[in-house]
């Protein structure tokens, strides 16, 4: 085999799958017509091709693999839908998707900053609710507001307790144990200190005495 | 820039469209290609769901059977990437071929329930068992060309192969398919028989 021959032998593939470029064939059909041994090589080769190709047998999908490709296919449409609208709004109608972007950065900005210092003062405003003492009456509030009115009453729930201070307003009494022992002292006059939210009037019970 | 405005029930029509007539040969590639019924089946299933993904990249207009079995075979070689946990190798035509490790283990495997004789009756007759003892590159190339018949430009799309490559392992595969099938081959008339 000369190296003549060695390059052929690379190029035959190309011979007879019809691949080569017109000088490439020039040079490769005028050995094989030189060279008894290259033209066998390219023979055997178109052979070898042909009968792969014959006997190759044509393979249909299996049905249960077609179905689970075109299931899969389907949860991935409805899987990535979103981001996908998403992404065709911002397509579609640029400034609005940008302006409800800006929005939700905004607002759960707003959403962290009071989860974080529920209490803080807003630009200025009012807190919830300020440390202080009330003294006063322990009455149920509903029994009051309907003695006040003159009507037969037994309601039936649990009193709701409250505080009547000395300057005459009620304060609710946020329920916790210490609300629930002094459901049973109505009428007893009391100093309670804890936290007074005072928008609402109800107050958190930190400690309490009687008077 | 010029972006597709089509709705998700669109692109999966035109994606179904264009991706399912070929599904047949992708399959018979697979299979081919895996040489193994389950492995073809998880191989064609990760194809498609991929070809869908990138279903954006496709350019309109050009070639989409070498787009998709580029990504068949992109997926192929990853996936045996994986399996063998070899270090990456480019120069296919000089090395033993990384995979072989993982494909001799996966063959030990299922060797109860697929062995050579097996194979062969699966894919019909001896050519295609010769097929299969061909290295992957090879098998490739002789898959592509002598059976879903791309040219040798596409093979190169798909395989990444600069042409010359694809030409002198086509040459070599088929010499080494002729010498696998050489008893075969002289009943076939392929080769002379020797005096």
């Amino acid at each position: 085999m000369t190296s003549t021959c060695q390059q052929v032998q690379q190029q035959i593939a190309g011979y007879v799958d019809h691949e080569l470029e017109p000088a490439q064939l020039q040079t490769v059909s005028g050995h094989l017509q030189a060279c008894p041994g290259c033209a066998e090589a390219a023979n055997a080769q178109k052979k070898i091709k042909n009968l792969v190709r014959e006997k190759a047998a044509a393979l249909t999908t299996p049905a249960p693999l077609r179905a689970a490709i075109r299931r899969s296919l389907a949860r991935e449409n409805s899987g990535f839908s979103f981001w996908a609208q998403v992404q065709q709004l911002f397509t579609l109608q640029p400034l609005p998707a940008l302006a409800a972007v800006a929005a939700l950065i905004f607002f759960s900005g707003l959403l962290t900053y009071f989860a974080f210092f529920p209490s803080a003062p807003l630009a200025g405003g009012n807190p919830a609710f300020v440390a202080g003492s009330l003294e006063g009456e322990i009455i149920c509030i509903d029994c009051d507001l309907l003695d006040s009115l003159k009507t037969a009453h037994g309601h039936d729930a649990a009193h709701r307790v409250g505080v009547r201070c000395l300057d005459g307003r009620l304060w609710s009494i946020l329920r916790s144990e210490k609300s629930e022992t002094l459901a049973s002292q109505i009428h007893r006059r009391v100093r309670v200190v804890g936290n007074l939210f005072e928008k609402m009037h109800y107050v958190e019970i930190r400690e309490f005495s009687f008077i | 820039m010029a972006r597709k405005k089509t709705s998700l029930e669109e692109r999966r029509r035109n994606f179904a469209a264009l991706a399912f007539p070929h599904m047949d040969a992708l399959y018979g590639t697979a299979l081919r290609m895996t040489r193994h019924p389950f492995d073809a089946e998880d191989l064609m299933q990760e194809v498609y769901l991929r070809a869908y993904r990138f279903f954006d990249r496709f350019e309109d207009g050009t070639n989409f059977k070498a787009w998709i079995f580029k990504i068949l075979t992109n997926t192929f070689i990853n996936r045996y990437r994986q399996k063998a946990r070899a270090p990456q190798q480019t120069n296919f035509d000089k090395v033993e071929f990384f995979y072989t490790a993982a494909e001799k283990e996966r063959d030990d495997k299922y060797e109860s329930h697929y062995d050579e004789k097996q194979y062969a009756d699966l894919f019909g007759d001896e050519v295609s068992a010769a097929l299969g003892k061909l290295s992957y590159e090879f098998r490739a190339v002789v898959i592509l060309c002598d059976i879903e018949g791309f040219s040798y430009k596409e093979i190169s799309q798909i395989t990444g192969a600069p042409m010359g490559t694809v030409m002198s392992r086509l040459s070599r595969a088929r010499q080494q398919l002729q010498s696998y099938l050489h008893d075969y081959a002289q009943s076939e008339g392929v080769v002379k028989k020797k005096q």
